[in-house]
């Protein structure tokens, strides 16, 4: 499995990658969403993507509207703030499958990965 | 173990259970201590270290954006919103409440508000940052006299 953690936050961005990388994961990061989108179209693949939602130059709303567009089919977690209704709403409408508030857990995390692996042809992308 | 180490080991529990007690961190600071082992053995310092570099610059970029005769509240609020982000990552809890309230300032565009939130932020972030700077030096003094991880 690889994993993509797209969040502008040094400290978030660190935290995830450890977290990720600690459960046997290879993981890339991103500063923003179109640091994102550029590493995809130049033809990494990631079977699951954890999305910031606060950024610059690229939010991880649009940026997540732009990858289901291009027809990435990586699962996306929009990663919000606060808990708010509409917060998840806005990234569930983007294409995200779902969200969660961070900071993000090993368990939670876990239950993420449960599901990537569920999900039918998902399998490990490739990296470049 | 030898009485020093087990000393500093009581030392260093006591202090980290007092932090968790006063509110300073939250159980997101015992999943940083997790991810901490042989391969990354120093791994909850650099990273609040990071925190301590990026948060002292964006206070620092508070104070100017409330110093401007016209407040750019849309940018005020974008600074804190990535300090509640990186304080709740590495579970600076107070940091984090503050920054909760300061963020309902922004939205009301209420500068004396805001003003004040920015003197309580600075105060709470240079607490815990004197709190976990000590909480390393313990580690330090613990891991020098023959003390290992995980205790």
């Amino acid at each position: 499995m690889f994993a993509l953690v797209v969040d502008d936050d040094r400290t978030t961005r660190i935290f995830h990658q450890v977290l990720i990388s600690s459960e046997g994961i290879d993981v890339h990061v991103a500063e923003d969403g179109h640091q994102a989108v550029r590493m995809i179209t130049e033809g990494n693949k990631y079977d699951l993507i954890l999305m910031d939602r606060d950024m610059p130059t690229m939010n991880g709303l649009t940026a997540t509207k732009m990858l289901r567009e291009m027809g990435v089919t990586s699962t996306i977690v929009g990663i919000t703030s606060w808990d708010r209704k509409f917060e998840i709403e806005d990234f569930l409408a983007a294409g995200a499958d779902k969200c969660l508030a961070k900071p993000l857990t090993i368990e939670k995390l876990r239950s993420i990965f449960a599901e990537v692996a569920n999900v039918p042809g998902q399998t490990s992308g490739t990296k470049n | 173990m030898d009485g020093v180490v087990l000393q500093l080991q009581r030392k260093l529990i006591d202090y980290t259970n007092s932090l968790f007690h006063e509110g300073y961190i939250n159980e997101q600071f015992s999943q940083l201590q997790q991810l901490q082992d042989e391969s990354n053995p120093n791994f909850v310092m650099e990273v609040v270290s990071l925190f301590f570099q990026d948060s002292e610059r964006l206070l620092n970029e508070l104070g100017k954006a409330l110093g401007q005769p016209v407040i750019d509240f849309k940018k005020v609020d974008s600074h804190v919103h990535q300090l509640k982000g990186s304080s709740s990552s590495i579970g600076a809890q107070k940091v984090q409440n503050v920054c909760m309230t300061f963020r309902s300032c922004c939205e009301q565009q209420n500068a004396d508000g805001c003003l004040t939130c920015l003197q309580v932020l600075s105060s709470e972030y240079f607490l815990v940052k004197n709190k976990l700077e000590t909480l390393f030096k313990i580690e330090q003094q613990f891991m020098a006299a023959g003390g290992s991880f995980p205790m």
